[in-house]
């Protein structure tokens, strides 16, 4: 059946006897955010927010549906009241419907399924087809029956379009989900702070064509601003007034054309797309209707728009046309200050209206939280993705508009961090909250410090470094340096040896400052590394620091660990401004196995302490016995593409990320986050001290 | 002991003039440098016509042009020059920068904060008013002539602290700021070099601007002018537009999958 079962057999065999069975499929995101530990929510408190949702009197069976529900991870369990908060906007009984079959329907269903099964009740509700909405709702195992391969879906592109949004327009305008306000599937609009679009296009019977049609959709959007269509938000009101919505009905069509000219002149890849889109919609495009006309300017829109009116001329009905809305543009005009002195239009908030506004507000971390997915409400109706971490001051972020790391509150020693929210494709901006926490207990391990086997993993470690270190001296009996090596010469003349390859290597050269090396060890201290790991990483790493002493190269260590985003925490054992002391050696012997593994934060935090550093080579060392976990939803695919995204952003400092794990499940998502050669697992632990200095001596030579 | 110090000056001139399309005075600047004898340094991001300007100027002032690529195995010997054995003696061989100050050529230290840091201070006394080159080895102190001149070049985009120049060497030149020229320049530039038709490489230089803007969101750097030539080069030649900015241009930015996705998009919404 569905691979969400897979993922949940994974995870409680035993919880999960209703939905265990069938084979392994590939795909879908939704079920990937599920790992190790579902981490879900407990019956009680599922019915607390179904009680909120569906009020407390309903006299529904919630209990029923709570029970269902626990046996998903926390972030289905997110998803499906969010889903249920939307649908119960639209429909109260339609709400319930959906939930006597959500559990299930999730689990048997791909993730493509899901949304599709989901945004066609949601459009037959818009529309006003109740019956159909229930019909689909009841037969939800219609859309298991095979895989959507011809849907494209927003979730899908976001990131894509987005860029090359970006890469045009210069400033960021954010892509999210359309509200259904209308019967149009297809409808899209802009408020000129975001694009919003369908959550999904299955308008053609090929993926190649819906795909296409979401990139001129985007586009058309982007040619509303660069076009400034706003602008005629004044003769528009008074032509709706005088002509009724006639008015605007031609006004869209003919603007629609005229962004095709820009498409056209500016984007040529995109017209001809544009123009297989006519093809294949059987479009009788109008070629010249702007003949003669200024089509620089919206105003030339009004003109035809205001001769049309009269006129028998049928328009086309263009499939990517976007629409204008009133309230909108207002919003524009008032963001750009009313030009050419149009009359100002009273700015009226609908609920699009209010999308943006909620959406873009100012400096919230709610502002990443966009598109379909901001439902993604708790049961109170606050976004659970908007809820900022402790301490947190709206507005104070305005300031901070392009810091990677933030401090407020003037906290001594807590950062704010953002994270990768792969569902968003985008940031959650200051959504972690850091603290470095130090511990200063004096703290000996007489039991490590003595122990017998260390030394013959110490005198190994002092052997690694000392080839290292005899490395940097003069090199002599080289083809190429700055003196000459007298005693080659005098070998190489005296006979001693015949090979003529002597009198090649007769040069010293000197290699005393080629060594300029600073590295970050990061040392995850999650619960899981109790134990033995937690033995063997104090000895690692107080053998390392003792012998690194001696190289002269920069290091620090720093563990971290954590419980949530509001709880993110780093302890420094040894900063890179201090040498190796007894008070560093007490830290070592005091890290003890925390809490989780937040993984993206803590390497956001050290590779910015690392970048404070000078050396020429700059190496981000993370020794980690699993894959990043966390309380809310850090996990699956989610932790991974945070984790990925942060080591990315360590690669943009000219840093270089290492990672040495005990998972052995590790190459299923190391290659993923780091590429080849950036990581090396660990099978025999005892070999840790070791090991660790045979890659150092690889990293830094 | 024997020397060569000296060098076959004409090997080093540029004799056809190269093509280079001034966006701004760095013709007037540099002439003014030569003549008030201070050295020049042309920053700007890879790609954008540093190398190319000083061949210019060298055909230009018509004084030979040695060109260093520095790298971080680069010394101060692989600058001034060391002593080498020939049959039964040593021979001094005069590096590069002192036969450029011998001869009065231009010295062209290009990416200069690849070189380690020890060897940027051997330029030191000769880039103030002493304009002397010391050469230990041979226990002198070499005068340049006024037709010497020291040009650097190196490129801030790196923004790394190890690849920085130090201030006592920064306070000792005058700056000439090279970043990618105005499009319609930029499009008359690939149009000269590759020969291909302007309203391509017009299209071309658009989709540079759309790379430039992603410096910081997935590339380190935007496509440089070379990197248009190279595909206009392509086109010229035959092959479809979009395979040639795939292999000229977005292929040879990023090995990222996203981001060469992200570019491919791009060639195809512009051809």
């Amino acid at each position: 059946m569905g691979l969400f079962s897979d993922l949940l057999k994974k995870l409680d065999a035993g919880n999960v006897k209703r939905f265990s069975s069938g084979g392994a499929r590939t795909g879908g995101a939704l079920e990937l955010r599920q790992t190790a530990s579902r981490g879900g929510m407990a019956t009680t408190e599922l019915l607390i927010r179904l009680e909120l949702i569906m009020g407390q009197s309903s006299g529904l069976p919630l209990m029923n549906y709570a029970n269902e529900m626990v046996n998903l991870s926390h972030p289905l369990q997110l998803f499906i009241f969010s889903q249920t908060t939307d649908i119960s906007n639209l429909s109260y009984v339609h709400a319930h419907e959906f939930l006597i079959v959500a559990s299930t329907a999730l689990v048997l269903m791909e993730q493509k399924q899901y949304e599709r099964w989901l945004s066609d009740i949601k459009q037959a509700l818009v529309s006003g087809d109740v019956d159909s909405a229930s019909d689909k709702t009841r037969n939800y195992l219609d859309y298991t029956s095979e895989i959507d391969t011809r849907t494209a879906y927003l979730s899908d592109i976001t990131y894509t379009l987005e860029k090359l949004v970006f890469s045009i327009h210069k400033t960021e305008l954010p892509i999210g989900a359309a509200e259904l306000l209308t019967e149009n599937a297809l409808m899209s609009y802009t408020d000129e702070e975001a694009l919003y679009l369908p959550i999904s296009i299955s308008h053609f019977d090929n993926y190649e064509d819906n795909h296409r049609l979401y990139k001129v959709l985007t586009f058309q959007l982007l040619g509303q601003i660069h076009c400034r269509s706003a602008e005629a938000l004044g003769t528009l009101n008074e032509g709706i007034k005088h002509h009724g919505n006639d008015f605007l009905t031609i006004f869209s069509t003919i603007e629609t054309l005229r962004i095709d000219q820009y498409i056209k002149r500016e984007y040529p890849g995109l017209w001809r797309d544009t123009v297989l889109l006519h093809k294949n919609s059987g479009v009788d495009y109008p070629q010249n209707i702007f003949d003669n006309a200024d089509i620089k300017s919206v105003k030339s829109t009004l003109h035809l728009t205001a001769s049309l009116l009269e006129s028998k001329y049928t328009l086309p009905d263009l499939v990517y046309q976007s629409t204008f809305q009133l309230d909108l543009m207002a919003h524009v005009q008032n963001l750009t200050g009313n030009k050419e002195g149009q009359p100002k239009a009273p700015l009226i908030l609908n609920p699009t209206t209010d999308v943006s506004e909620e959406m873009l507000g100012t400096g919230d971390p709610s502002k990443a939280d966009r598109g379909y997915l901001r439902a993604l409400k708790d049961s109170h109706g606050d976004s659970v993705l908007n809820s900022p971490p402790p301490g947190w001051i709206p507005g104070a972020s305005d300031h901070v508009e392009d810091e990677q790391h933030t401090t407020k509150h003037n906290e001594k020693g807590v950062f704010y961090y953002k994270e990768w929210d792969t569902s968003l494709k985008n940031y959650r901006k200051d959504w972690c909250r850091l603290k470095e926490v130090v511990n200063e207990d004096a703290v000996e391990e007489l039991e490590i410090e003595n122990a017998e086997a260390l030394r013959h993993a110490e005198h190994r470690i002092r052997k690694t470094f000392d080839q290292l270190i005899n490395d940097q001296k003069f090199m002599r009996g080289q083809n190429d340096g700055d003196e000459i090596d007298i005693d080659a010469w005098v070998s190489a003349r005296s006979g001693k040896s015949k090979d003529a390859d002597d009198y090649q290597n007769l040069y010293i050269r000197n290699n005393t400052n080629n060594r300029d090396v600073a590295i970050m060890f990061a040392v995850d201290l999650s619960g899981s590394t109790s134990g033995w790991k937690n033995t063997m990483i104090k000895q690692s790493t107080w053998l390392l620091c003792k012998t690194l002493a001696r190289m002269g190269d920069q290091y620090a260590v720093y563990g971290f660990s954590g419980a949530g985003r509001s709880d993110c925490r780093v302890f420094p054992v040894k900063t890179f401004d201090e040498n190796y002391t007894k008070s560093v050696k007490s830290r070592i012997f005091s890290m003890q196995p925390d809490q989780y593994t937040r993984m993206g934060v803590a390497i956001r935090h050290l590779s910015m302490l690392l970048g404070k550093t000078t050396a020429k080579t700059r190496i981000l060392f993370v020794l980690t016995d699993g894959r990043p976990d966390d309380v809310d939803s850090y996990r699956g695919q989610y932790g991974v593409e945070d984790t990925r995204l942060a080591l990315n952003e360590a690669k943009a400092l000219s840093l270089k990320p290492f990672v040495l794990t005990f998972d052995k499940e590790g190459m299923d998502y190391l290659p993923y986050m780091l590429g080849s050669s950036r990581y090396q697992l660990i099978t025999d632990i005892s070999q840790l001290p070791i090991q660790i200095s045979t890659i150092y001596k690889q990293l830094t030579t | 002991m024997t020397s060569a110090n000296t060098i076959e000056n004409s090997k080093y001139y540029i004799k056809d003039e190269p093509y280079y399309l001034a966006t701004g005075n760095e013709v007037e600047i540099f002439n003014t440098a030569l003549a008030e004898n201070i050295p020049v340094l042309l920053k700007g991001p890879t790609g954008c016509g540093k190398t190319r300007f000083m061949e210019y100027m060298s055909w230009y002032t018509k004084r030979p042009l040695i060109t260093v690529s520095c790298h971080d195995d680069l010394t101060t010997a692989d600058l001034v020059g060391r002593y080498l054995i020939q049959n039964d003696t040593t021979v001094w061989q005069d590096g590069p920068l002192t036969t450029a100050v011998r001869n009065g050529c231009i010295c062209y230290l290009d990416e200069i904060v690849e070189a380690r840091k020890d060897t940027t201070v051997v330029i030191h006394p000769l880039c103030d008013d002493r304009r002397i080159l010391p050469i230990e080895k041979l226990g002198q102190l070499l005068q340049a002539p006024p037709e010497f001149c020291l040009a650097m070049s190196y490129n801030p985009g790196y923004q790394s602290a190890v690849k920085d120049l130090k201030p006592s060497t920064r306070q000792r030149f005058i700056s000439i700021d090279f970043s990618y020229p105005a499009a319609d320049v930029e499009a008359k530039i690939v149009n000269q070099e590759a020969g291909l038709e302007l309203a391509v490489c017009e299209r071309l230089v658009k989709l540079a601007e759309m790379t430039r803007s992603l410096v910081g969101n997935g590339l380190d750097e935007g496509a440089s002018t070379r990197l248009l030539v190279h595909a206009a080069k392509l086109i010229n030649r035959g092959f479809e537009p979009k395979m040639a900015c795939r292999c000229g241009i977005a292929d040879v930015l990023t090995d990222d999958k996203e981001t060469v996705a992200l570019l491919h998009e791009m060639i195809e919404t512009l051809f």
